[in-house]
C-alpha cells in the first residue's frame, strides 16, 4: 500500500538543487505523475473487480439467499454512508479546486470537511458491524453456522469486502491528512499540485467503490 | 448411434497424430532453415547483409497459415472432445467417491462397492465423480482409455469409456491431493459379461453377509465404508443440503433441522422412502446405488438433525422395513454406525408409546 | 572506436564505483544498481531452486522411496516452483535487464519513478525473507498453485508463504507501473513508439499484464488467507463456496504470468539475432504488435488449465479455441526472426547461439503446448509428466535460456568486461544436452501415462526417470559452468569497450560500464536500432 504514497511524492519532490545525485535529471513531471496514479488505480480496481466476481458468481448461485442476508442490513446506515462519502468527494474536489485559485486557506478547511466525513463514515460501519456481532454474526459464531450456505457467503463476502473497502477509507484519510500538512509546510502549491490531484483520484475511487457496494449488498433484498 | 470409447482412444489418437505430424514438419523445417541460413550467411562467406525491412505478403501468409492450421487442430481436438462429453444413454452408470487417499466405486446394483473398479468388456460406463464436501480435489485418470476428470467437493462430474478388451489397466489420481498423492492408486478391471456377473453376483450376495469383526477394523477393507453414514452424507447429500443439514446450497434444498412442511414425512422410515424413489418434481433423486443399509443409516443420520416433534416410526413400519430388505441380518461394524443400536432403539420408542 | 590492436580500457568512474559501500548500494535509486542488486538475489534463489529441483530428481531416480517421504518430496516440489516461479521467472528478465537497460534503450536517465523503483526491490526482498523464513518453519506441501481446498486444508502454516507471494505481486505491479509510465514519458523526444528496440515492446506488454492480472491474484491469495485464519468461507464447499472459483481467480493471473515471464525473453531475442546477423530485423513492427497481441489474447485464456476440472463443456471449448489463437503471433515472431537471418551476415557468437537454443527449445515448447490445447489430446496429458515437460521447454527452455542469453549478451555493457569465449561454448553445450536429455523422457513417460506431482511412480516408468535424472546433472554442469565463467569474467575479464557486438541502440552510445549519468545530453536517434549499415566494415569486424 506505501506504494499509493510513493507515487504522488516522487514527482511531487522538488526539482532543482535537493540532490546532486540523481533527482536533477527526473524533472517534474505532473503528466508522468498522474499517468502513475491511473495505472495504480487500475490495480486497484482489478482488486476489487476480483471479489465482485467473486461476488455475482455467488449470487448467481445462492440468489435468493443473498436476498435474505440483504433484508438484514440496514438501508438507512448504507444510504447514509453513500450520502456521507458522495459529500466527501465533492469537498475534497472543491479543495483541489480553492488550490487552484491560489486559496490555501479554503482548501485546508474544504480537506477538514472530508476527513470528518471519512471518520463519520468510519463511524456508522462500526455501529453497523457492532449491531451485527451484537446479534451474534461474526465469523466462526455458532448463530453465523445455523444459517443457509448462501447467507453464509453472503456475510463472508459483507465482511470481506466493506472490510477491505473501510481500509481503503482509512488510508485515503491518512494520505488526505499528510496532503493537508505538506500544503501548510508549503511543499504543495498552485504550481505543484499533482501530489494533492493524485490524493484526491484515489479518494474518488475509495468513493466509486463504495457506490458498487452500496446497492449489491444493501439493495437486493 | 452408439459410439464405442474405442473411437475415444482412437480419434484422440489421431488428433494427436495430426498435432505432432504438423508440428514436427514445421519444427524441422524451422531448425533446417535456421541451420542452412548459418552456414550460407556466414560472416565467412557473405561478409555483407543486405538491408531488408520487411515483407508484406511473406507476412501475410505466415500470419493465415497458422490461423488456418490452428482452427483446423482446434477441430481435430473439437472432434474426440464431443465423444467424450457425451456418454452413450444405455450407459452404465458407477459412482465414484475420491477421498485422500482411496478410491470407492460404487455399482448400480445397491450397496455393491469396491476399491478397485470392474467392468464389463464391450459396455459403454458412465462414471460419476465426487469427493465427499470436507475432503480435496483428486481427479480420476485411465491412460488406457485417455479419459480423466477431477472430483471436486459438493459437486458431480462425469467421464465415459469403454473396454473393447478383457484386461487390466492403471487408474492414478491426477490432481495433487497432499501426502500420498502418488499412493492413490487403483485398477481397472475389464471382465467378460460372464467373469462381470460372476463377480457382481458375489458381491452382491458378501453384501447380506455380517462382516467379520476384524475386517471391520481393517481401514483398507471396502466392506468398513459400506454404512458409514457421515460420509456417505458428505459424499450424497451435503453439497445440496450443507455439512451440518442446514439446506439451501441449491434452492428448494430442504432444512434438516427444521420440521415443517417435510413433503413425505419426517419418521425415518419416510426418509427412507424417499431416499429409495426421490421426490418427484424436484431435484431430489433417488440413490438405488445405496444398500438398504446404506440407505437406513443416511436416513438416521438425517434424522439426527433435528431432533424435537419427530413423528415416529410405527413397529409396523418398522417390521415392514425389516421384512422387505432383509434388515434383520445387519452386518457387525466396528466404529461406525451402530446400526443395530438404533434399530433396537427405534423398535423399543414405538412399542412404548 | 579503436582497431583491434588497441585494447580498449575500463573508464575510471562508473555507475559501480562512483559510490562506494553497502549503504550507497542499499540506498541507491540508480536503476542500473537496482538491477544489479535484483541480478544477485535472483541468482542466489535460482541456485537455491535448482538445488531443489535436483534433489527432486535424485528422488525419482528408482522406483519406491530413496530419501523423501511424500510430503518431504511435496514440500520440496512446492518450494521449488513458489521460488522458481515468483522470486526467479517472473521478476528475472524485467526486473534485472528491464531495470538497467529500458532507460538507457530510450534514451533517458533513470525510470520515471526512481524511489519507487527501490520500494519494488525491497517488496521483492521482503517476499523473499518471507519466503526463507517459511522454508526454515517447515515449508508448506500444497504445489505452488495452492488450490483449495487442500490449501485450506493441509497442516502446513500458509500464512507466511501467501505473504511472501502477496509482497512479491506488488513488487511486480510497482516495477510494471514504473515502467509503462517510464516508456510513455522518458522517451527521448526523437524517438517514436516504432523506434522503439523491440526489448523495450516486450518489457511495455509485460508491464501492462503485471498491472492488469497481479492484482487478482493479489487478491485470491489474501482471501484465502482470511478464509483459512478468520473460518470466513469464500471457497470452502463445507460453507457454500465454490473451489473451482479459486482455479478461475489463480489462473486469470497466472496464464498471463507466463507471458509475462515470457515476453521479455523473446525481447531478447530480438535485439540479440538483428545484431549477429548484422541486419535489421524482419517485420519490426509485427513483432512488437504481435507482444500486444500475446499479452491481449493470453490474458483470455486461462481457463484452459482447468480442463478436466469440472468446468462446463462450452467453457472449455471457448477457451480451447482461443489458446490455440494465441500460438499465432508466437508463430509469427518465430518466422520473423528466421527471416532476419536471411541474407545477413551472420558471426555465432555466445549470445547468438543462446537465441538459437531459445528457438529449438521454445519452439518444442510451443508446439507440445498446442497438444495441450486441443481439447481430447489434453484430457489425456493433462496433469501429467507431459505438462512439466511442456511447462519448462517454455520457461526454463525459453525463459530461463534468455536470462543466461541476455547475461551473456549484456555482460559486457553492465560490467565493462569480457568473459571467455570457448567456455562458453562449453557451457551452452552441457546445458542444452542437459536440458533435453531432463525433459524428453517426461514427455514420453507424460504420454503414458505417468501423472505429475507423484513423489514415487510405478515400476514401468522407471528407464523414463532414470535418463532425466542423469540429464538434470549435465544440466546442473552446464549452468555451474556458465556461472563460474562469469564470475571469472567480473574479476579478471578483459575490458570489453562500449560497443563489443557492434549494436545500434542507444545502449551502445554509453561507456561500459555506464557512469551514473549515462546522457550528459539528450540523445538524438540519428538511426533507427537495428540500422547497422551506418557501421563501417572495420568497425565490425574489430
Amino acid at each position: 500500500m506505501s506504494g499509493s504514497a510513493a507515487i504522488p511524492d516522487d514527482a511531487g519532490h522538488p526539482v532543482p538543487d535537493a540532490h546532486p545525485g540523481h533527482h536533477d535529471i527526473m524533472p517534474y513531471d505532473p503528466v508522468g505523475a498522474r499517468m502513475g496514479m491511473w495505472l495504480f488505480l487500475l490495480t486497484e480496481l482489478l482488486l476489487f473487480g476480483a471479489m465482485f466476481i467473486a461476488f455475482c458468481m455467488y449470487y448467481i448461485q445462492h440468489g435468493w439467499r443473498f436476498s435474505l442476508g440483504s433484508q438484514e442490513l440496514s438501508t438507512a446506515m448504507g444510504g447514509a454512508n453513500t450520502l456521507v462519502l458522495l459529500t466527501s468527494s465533492l469537498t475534497m474536489a472543491l479543495a483541489i479546486a480553492a488550490m487552484q485559485r491560489r486559496n490555501t486557506r479554503l482548501s485546508q478547511q474544504l480537506m477538514n470537511a472530508t476527513i470528518v466525513c471519512a471518520v463519520g463514515f468510519l463511524v456508522v460501519k462500526a455501529f453497523e458491524w457492532g449491531g451485527k456481532f451484537a446479534h451474534g454474526l461474526y465469523p466462526t459464531s455458532d448463530h453465523m453456522a445455523e444459517l443457509s450456505q448462501g447467507e453464509q457467503i453472503f456475510y463472508s463476502l459483507y465482511f470481506v469486502m466493506t472490510g477491505f473497502h473501510a481500509l481503503h477509507v482509512i488510508i485515503g484519510g491518512v494520505l488526505i491528512l499528510w496532503v493537508k500538512r505538506r500544503v501548510t509546510k508549503g511543499l504543495v502549491t498552485t504550481d505543484r499540485l499533482v501530489m494533492m490531484e493524485n490524493v484526491g483520484l484515489y479518494w474518488h475511487l475509495v468513493d466509486l467503490v463504495w457506490i458498487f457496494l452500496f446497492p449489491l449488498f444493501y439493495l437486493i433484498g | 448411434m452408439l459410439l464405442a470409447s474405442r473411437d475415444i482412444v482412437q480419434k484422440t489418437d489421431e488428433a494427436w497424430y495430426w498435432l505432432a505430424g504438423i508440428s514436427g514438419v514445421l519444427f524441422v523445417g524451422i531448425m533446417a532453415t535456421l541451420v542452412y541460413f548459418v552456414f550460407k550467411y556466414s560472416r565467412k562467406r557473405h561478409p555483407q547483409a543486405a538491408d531488408i525491412h520487411g515483407n508484406l505478403k511473406l507476412e501475410v501468409t505466415w500470419i493465415i497459415l497458422p490461423t488456418i492450421i490452428s482452427v483446423f487442430l482446434f477441430y481435430k481436438g473439437y472432434e474426440g472432445f464431443l465423444l467424450m462429453r457425451n456418454p452413450p444413454e444405455n450407459a452404465y452408470e458407477i459412482d465414484v467417491e475420491a477421498r485422500q487417499w482411496a478410491w470407492t466405486f460404487r455399482y448400480p446394483e445397491g450397496g455393491v462397492t469396491s476399491s478397485e473398479l470392474y467392468v464389463p468388456v464391450n459396455r459403454p460406463i458412465k462414471l460419476n465423480l465426487t469427493t465427499p464436501i470436507d475432503d480435496v480435489l483428486h481427479s480420476l485418470y485411465i491412460p488406457a482409455f485417455r479419459v480423466k476428470e477431477d472430483c471436486v467437493p459438493g459437486m458431480w462430474t462425469y467421464m465415459w469409456f469403454e473396454g473393447d478388451k478383457v484386461g487390466t489397466h492403471n487408474i492414478f489420481c491426477a490432481e495433487f491431493c497432499g501426502q500420498d498423492h502418488a499412493k492413490m492408486l487403483s485398477l481397472l478391471h475389464v471382465l467378460s459379461q460372464d467373469d462381470y456377473n460372476e463377480w457382481l453376483d458375489k458381491k452382491i450376495a458378501d453384501r447380506f453377509k455380517p462382516v467379520e469383526a476384524a475386517g471391520a477394523m481393517n481401514p483398507d477393507s471396502d466392506e468398513i465404508n459400506a454404512c458409514d453414514a457421515p460420509r456417505l452424507y458428505k459424499t450424497y447429500c451435503a453439497s445440496c443440503h450443507g455439512a451440518d443439514g442446514q439446506g439451501g446450497m441449491v434452492e428448494g434444498a430442504r432444512d434438516f433441522r427444521k420440521l415443517e412442511k417435510w413433503k413425505q414425512g419426517t419418521s425415518i422410515l419416510d426418509i427412507f422412502k424417499t431416499l429409495t424413489k426421490g421426490v418427484d418434481g424436484t431435484q431430489m433423486r433417488a440413490f438405488p446405488n445405496l444398500s438398504p443399509w446404506d440407505r437406513f443409516a443416511v436416513a438416521h443420520y438425517v434424522a439426527s438433525f433435528a431432533q424435537k416433534g419427530r413423528t415416529d416410526s410405527t413397529l409396523e413400519d418398522c417390521a415392514q422395513l425389516i421384512a422387505e430388505y432383509k434388515l434383520d441380518k445387519p452386518p457387525v461394524v466396528e466404529r461406525v454406525f451402530p446400526i443395530d443400536a438404533a434399530m433396537e432403539e427405534m423398535a423399543a420408542e414405538a412399542a412404548n408409546r | 572506436m579503436s582497431s583491434a590492436d588497441t585494447a580498449p580500457a575500463l573508464p575510471k568512474l562508473s555507475y559501480l564505483n562512483e559510490q562506494k559501500g553497502l549503504k550507497s548500494w542499499l540506498t541507491t535509486v540508480d536503476h542500473k544498481r537496482i538491477g544489479i542488486m535484483y541480478l544477485v538475489m535472483i541468482l542466489i534463489f535460482f541456485v537455491v531452486a535448482m538445488l531443489l529441483g535436483l534433489a527432486m530428481r535424485l528422488e525419482l531416480l528408482h522406483s519406491g522411496k530413496q530419501f523423501m517421504e511424500g510430503t518431504t518430496y511435496n514440500t520440496v516440489m512446492t518450494l521449488h516452483g513458489v521460488i522458481m516461479i515468483f522470486l526467479f521467472i517472473i521478476p528475472g528478465i524485467p526486473a534485472v535487464f528491464g531495470n538497467f537497460f529500458l532507460p538507457i534503450m530510450i534514451g533517458a536517465n533513470d525510470v520515471l519513478f526512481p524511489r519507487l523503483n527501490l520500494a519494488s526491490w525491497y517488496f521483492y526482498m521482503a517476499g523473499a525473507v518471507l519466503a526463507l523464513i517459511s522454508v526454515a518453519l517447515g515449508g508448506v506441501d500444497t504445489g505452488w498453485t495452492f488450490y483449495v481446498p487442500y490449501s485450506g486444508a493441509t497442516d502446513a502454516n500458509l500464512l507466511i508463504p501467501l505473504l511472501a507471494a502477496f509482497l512479491l505481486g506488488w513488487s511486480s505491479i510497482l516495477t510494471g507501473i514504473n515502467f509503462v509510465a517510464t516508456v510513455h514519458r522518458l522517451r527521448t523526444p526523437s524517438m517514436g513508439w516504432f523506434d522503439m528496440p523491440l526489448f523495450v515492446w516486450g518489457l511495455y506488454a509485460t508491464a501492462w499484464i503485471a498491472i492488469i492480472a497481479t492484482p487478482v491474484v493479489g487478491i485470491t491469495l489474501v482471501l484465502v488467507l482470511i478464509e483459512r485464519f478468520m473460518g470466513i468461507g469464500i471457497f470452502d464447499a463445507a460453507k457454500g463456496g465454490d473451489p473451482i472459483l479459486f482455479q478461475h481467480l489463480f489462473w486469470i493471473y497466472s496464464h498471463p504470468a507466463v507471458y509475462v515471464m515470457v515476453l521479455p525473453a523473446m525481447g531478447v531475442v530480438s535485439e540479440i539475432i538483428p545484431v549477429f546477423s548484422r541486419k535489421r530485423i524482419f517485420g519490426y513492427k509485427f513483432i512488437a504488435i504481435s507482444s500486444l497481441l500475446i499479452a491481449g489474447i493470453g490474458s483470455l485464456v486461462w481457463a484452459h488449465h482447468m480442463n478436466t476440472s469440472g468446468m462446463a463443456n462450452w467453457g472449455r471449448v471457448l477457451f480451447s479455441f482461443l489458446t490455440f489463437l494465441v500460438s499465432v503471433p508466437s508463430a509469427v515472431k518465430v518466422f520473423n526472426w528466421l527471416a532476419t537471418l536471411y541474407k545477413g551476415s551472420i558471426k555465432v557468437d555466445p549470445p547468438l547461439l543462446f537465441a538459437f537454443a531459445f528457438l529449438f527449445l521454445f519452439s518444442i515448447g510451443g508446439f507440445t503446448g498446442l497438444t495441450h490445447a486441443s481439447l481430447s489430446t489434453d484430457i489425456h496429458i493433462h496433469d501429467t509428466s507431459y505438462v512439466v515437460a511442456h511447462f519448462h521447454y517454455t520457461m526454463f527452455g525459453g525463459v530461463g535460456t534468455m536470462f543466461f542469453g541476455a547475461m551473456y549478451f549484456w555482460f559486457p555493457k553492465m560490467f565493462g568486461r569480457m568473459y571467455k569465449r570457448s567456455t562458453a561454448f562449453v557451457g551452452i553445450t552441457l546445458f542444452f544436452i542437459g536440458f533435453n536429455c531432463l525433459y524428453i523422457p517426461l514427455f514420453l513417460a507424460g504420454l503414458n501415462g505417468m501423472p505429475r506431482r507423484y513423489a514415487d511412480y510405478l515400476p514401468e516408468y522407471a528407464s523414463y526417470h532414470a535418463w532425466s535424472t542423469v540429464g538434470s546433472w549435465i544440466l546442473a554442469a552446464g549452468i555451474l559452468t556458465m556461472c563460474v565463467n562469469l564470475l571469472q569474467g567480473v574479476r579478471k575479464g578483459k575490458p570489453a569497450g562500449p560497443n563489443p557486438w557492434g549494436g545500434s541502440t542507444l545502449d551502445c552510445d554509453v561507456p561500459s560500464p555506464p557512469p551514473t549519468h549515462q546522457f550528459e545530453h539528450v540523445p538524438e536517434m540519428t538511426h533507427g536500432p537495428y540500422d547497422y549499415h551506418h557501421h563501417t566494415t572495420e568497425e565490425v569486424t574489430a
